[in-house]
């Protein structure tokens, strides 16, 4: 699985400490990508890859803590750094709440905000691919029959093959198919995997 | 009522004109009048032939003549135009005379049209009619003196007739009134046909007196035996003299020398019946009047000749009643009493006592009050002139009193350049004596830079005449220099002028405004602390602008190959948010900053943009958007640009702070300038916040009063100040739409900046 370049977008209505920090994000071997308003952000539509978004806290027409609010209504999840001038404590308070990553004040050293980037499409990398590897397991899951879902959610629980068989009314021999098939049709290697599969995937043994 | 006559003329005693004669000093007989209308010239060159029958020079015909004349005269027949002949008929009446007569006539007047003829007595009546009938045939003829029942003979011409009726019984009964005790009358006649037809007339209306009077006819006697009777008549006797033209002996008397012979010896009052011989010796009596008689028969004549009235209005025969007429000093001599004459009586010869001078009197003593008062007038304006005088005298005094002890400094100085006259103001505020001062040009006192304005203020002065009002500072005697406020006025050569001592007003006003300028600047910094965020974001913006493309121009130069192209770019770029920095640190220190009040030529667009500028970060934060709408034709104004941009930025927090608590969206202010007029300019502070509390309108630029919780109350009233300085007024309204609108004005910079 071959992920591509992360991008780092970066909103700001001064067209300078844009273009700056567009320089310097590059120099840093980013691919940064600018925007002049939180709208003009909110009509791009960015690639399906890795990043972070740089965003300035006073803004006109819509600040960044509109901005956050409205990327989290439409669960985009790129971590966002705010810059921010002097004393906006409020503000930041707020942003925090909200989820922001980090919050520098300018001016800012470059280390300051390449390391809050670089750690950010970390999270960010992080997190797609956390995302990516629910989804690969609902799609496993979905191929499994009813009965093995039975099988599956009782046997994550800790519970041996006789007991399921007792719980379900079967044999012991019928749930030792079932759960090899469970198994495979997950692609887990041992018990333990199923069990932290069955804990990405929201999977609660209804009797536990 | 009688009527007083001087010689025959009458005079009117009206006691105002009479006035007005003495005080004229005009005193005159006025020109006697007879009732007559004044006729024009229409009857000029009318000729008019005047026959009498003998000697011109009878009383009757001089008196006649006399009124005849004068009528005539006025009526517009001039004198040329009369003609006068005597035909002494009476003494010579035989026919050779007449046929020489008529041939002189015919001679005489052959070549004249005559328009009337009078003749005087039936013997010039007969000798027009029959010896001259071819000579003048057809003019009208005014028979004049004929005899009582005198038959008009029948002619185609006019012909008017006229008897003088004698009143022989008149003059009787007037006699008897005056001496009532009479016994006895004698009755004086000439031997004349004439005379003794008078005689007759008389004995026929006597006779029914005659049983109670005893009548002597004295007809037959010569003059002599006349004169020698009268004077041995009784005192109780009444002497009635009848015509006398004939004596016995055929002498003629025409004169008036019988009557005075006869009251010469006569020892009883004469009476008579011609007014000739009034003044003459005879007490008076029914007189008939010749000149009267010979007016009345000129007006009409003078009728006759103009043609109207009409003809038929002009009597056939003339007819002139008696006057009774008495001589005052023959009543006096024969003790008469005035008051028994008759109504209407006319006494000659009058000689006045004071009762009879009393409008005289009276008229003289209206003179003399009238001079009295004028006199007193003159010495009334005399006294008031003194007591102008007197009054102005004291004004004088007044005014040197007020000269004297004036705070102001008043002076008369000549256009040479000389003080002529000082009060002594001058020497208390400058400290020279004023010998001092009047010894040197008044230009020595002035200060150096305000020589020429002083020259030009002097010059000006004496060539436009009118006053001016000016500044300049004069030196002291201790060196130092004190402000003079002067208003003066020309005068010729001379130039009044009052000058006032304005340093210590100037000083308190240099105080107050340092004072002001101080509070201005406290409240300024003031006000940058509430802006503080707004200016850290207005330097950190490039600030971090500067610092992030230093860094990256950094890791650019450490790689590889470096862009250095980018580099470049990169250091112009820092450069120019340096400028940036710069550039609001400037801003901010200048408002800061505590400066001299300056006084430039100043764009009011730029003043609000600077400020709009400055505070653009701190409205952003707050949610709030700030619009301008600048008028591009906006006249440059003179002033403080600090202290202006201070204003707009009072005025646009004060609105941010209204709208603190609206919803974000709604938050906006609007700058906003305009024209108000060619010389005004105006600014506008538009909020949609909460308004001002009408109540305390009137307070807003109060010092210290506020409604924010944590504002000093100074804002507004330091704004006001500030605009007011600067010429402007400053108003506060609440809008319709909510929110409120702050606004001032400020004068347009006309002409050249000063």
């Amino acid at each position: 699985m071959t992920e591509e370049k992360p991008i780092v977008y970066v909103v700001d209505d001064d067209p300078s400490v844009r273009k700056a920090l567009e320089r310097l994000l590059r120099s840093a071997g980013h691919d940064a990508k600018t925007f002049a308003s939180a709208l003009e952000f909110m009509d791009f539509s960015h690639p399906d890859a890795s990043g972070c978004l740089v965003l300035d806290i006073k803004m006109p027409k819509l600040s960044g803590l509109e901005l956050q609010d409205r990327l989290a209504e439409k669960n985009i999840s790129f971590p966002i750094i705010f810059i921010t001038g002097h004393g906006t404590v409020p503000a930041s308070v707020k942003a925090f709440k909200a989820g922001a990553m980090d919050f520098l004040q300018k001016p800012f050293e470059d280390r300051e905000l390449l390391d809050a980037v670089s750690s950010g499409i970390e999270k960010h990398r992080r997190l797609r691919q956390e995302q990516k590897e629910k989804e690969t397991l609902r799609a496993r899951l979905d191929t499994l029959t009813p009965k093995e879902r039975e099988v599956f959610a009782l046997v994550v629980t800790g519970m041996l093959n006789k007991q399921v068989a007792l719980d379900l009314g079967t044999t012991e021999k019928t749930i030792k198919v079932h759960r090899g098939r469970v198994m495979e049709k997950m692609g887990a290697k041992s018990l333990a995997d199923l069990v932290r599969f069955a804990e990405k995937i929201g999977i609660r043994s209804s009797a536990g | 009522m009688i009527q007083k006559w001087f010689r025959g003329r009458r005079f009117p005693l009206r006691p105002h004109i009479f006035l007005i004669l003495l005080i004229c000093g005009l005193i005159s007989h006025p020109v006697p009048t007879h009732a007559q209308t004044q006729r024009q010239n229409p009857l000029s060159g009318k000729n008019v032939l005047i026959l009498h029958s003998h000697e011109a020079n009878a009383p009757v015909f001089i008196g006649t003549d006399k009124g005849l004349l004068a009528t005539l005269e006025s009526g517009g027949v001039h004198r040329i135009n009369q003609f006068f002949e005597s035909l002494y008929l009476r003494g010579n009446p035989a026919p050779e005379h007449r046929r020489l007569l008529a041939e002189q006539m015919r001679v005489r007047y052959v070549h004249r049209k005559l328009d009337m003829i009078i003749t005087m007595y039936p013997e010039a009546l007969e000798f027009v009619l029959k010896d001259c009938l071819d000579i003048f045939p057809d003019v009208p003829i005014l028979g004049m003196y004929l005899p009582l029942g005198f038959k008009l003979p029948k002619t185609k011409r006019r012909l008017i007739g006229h008897s003088a009726s004698l009143d022989v019984l008149g003059t009787f009964e007037i006699a008897l009134k005056l001496v009532p005790g009479a016994k006895r009358v004698y009755v004086v006649s000439g031997a004349h046909e004439l005379d003794r037809t008078v005689e007759d007339l008389a004995r026929r209306d006597l006779k029914k007196w005659e049983g109670r009077l005893e009548f002597r006819y004295l007809n037959e006697m010569s003059f002599g035996d006349i004169l020698v009777a009268l004077s041995t008549a009784p005192p109780d006797t009444i002497i009635l003299l009848l015509i006398y033209s004939q004596d016995v002996n055929g002498r003629n008397y025409t004169s008036n020398a019988l009557p005075q012979q006869l009251n010469q010896v006569s020892t009883a009052p004469i009476f008579s019946l011609l007014d000739s011989a009034l003044g003459h010796g005879i007490v008076g009596g029914s007189l008939i009047n010749f000149e009267r008689i010979g007016a009345k028969a000129g007006e009409l004549v003078l009728d006759v000749l103009s043609g109207t009235p009409t003809t038929k209005s002009i009597p056939g025969f003339l007819d002139v009643p008696p006057v009774p007429m008495f001589d005052w000093r023959q009543l006096r001599r024969w003790n008469l009493s005035e008051s028994a004459l008759p109504k209407g009586s006319i006494v000659v010869n009058r000689e006045f006592t004071f009762w009879d001078l009393k409008y005289y009197i009276i008229g003289a003593l209206v003179f003399i009050m009238a001079q009295a008062f004028l006199i007193a007038g003159l010495l009334l304006q005399r006294r008031r002139k003194r007591s102008a005088e007197e009054s102005l005298r004291q004004k004088t005094e007044e005014l040197d009193q007020f000269f004297s002890l004036s705070l102001e400094l008043l002076c008369i100085a000549n256009t040479d350049g000389y003080f002529v006259r000082l009060n002594p103001a001058w020497e208390r505020s400058l400290g020279y004596s004023r010998e001092e001062l009047m010894a040197k040009q008044f230009f020595d006192f002035v200060h150096p830079e305000d020589l020429d304005k002083t020259r030009e203020v002097v010059s000006s002065l004496a060539s436009q005449q009118r006053p001016l009002h000016f500044g300049n500072r004069h030196r002291c005697k201790d060196g130092t220099y004190r402000w003079l406020e002067w208003t003066a006025a020309p005068a010729g050569n001379l130039i009044y002028a009052a000058a006032r001592d304005i340093t210590e007003r100037l000083k308190e006003e240099v105080e107050a405004r340092e004072h002001r300028e101080e509070l201005a600047h406290v409240t300024r910094v003031a006000m940058m602390g509430e802006l503080t965020t707004s200016l850290a974001h207005e330097i950190n913006q490039p600030l971090t602008a500067i610092l992030s493309n230093a860094e990256a121009a950094q890791r650019f130069l450490s790689q590889a190959s470096p862009d250095i192209s980018e580099v470049r770019q990169i250091l112009e770029d820092i450069i120019r948010d340096d400028r940036r920095a710069n550039d609001v640190v400037r801003k901010v220190r200048a408002l800061v900053k505590k400066e001299k009040l300056r006084d430039e030529p100043l764009d009011l667009n730029e003043v609000m943009l600077v400020v709009v500028d400055l505070i653009r970060a701190d409205s952003l934060l707050q949610g709030l958007s700030i619009a301008t709408d600048l008028s591009p034709g906006l006249a440059m104004i003179h002033g403080d640009g600090i202290q202006l941009q201070q204003v707009i930025l009072n005025l646009i927090l004060n609105g941010a702070a209204a709208m603190r608590n609206s919803p974000s969206g709604q938050r906006k202010i609007i700058v906003r300038s305009a024209m108000l007029d060619s010389r005004t300019v105006k600014a506008f502070v538009t909020d949609f916040g909460t308004g001002i509390d009408e109540n305390n309108i009137e307070r807003l630029f109060e010092p210290f009063y506020t409604t924010k919780p944590e504002g000093l109350g100074m804002g507004l009233s330091i704004s006001e100040t500030i605009i007011k300085a600067h010429g402007g007024t400053m108003e506060a309204r609440n809008n319709r739409e909510g929110g409120a609108t702050f606004a001032f004005t400020l004068p347009a910079n006309q002409g050249d900046p000063s």
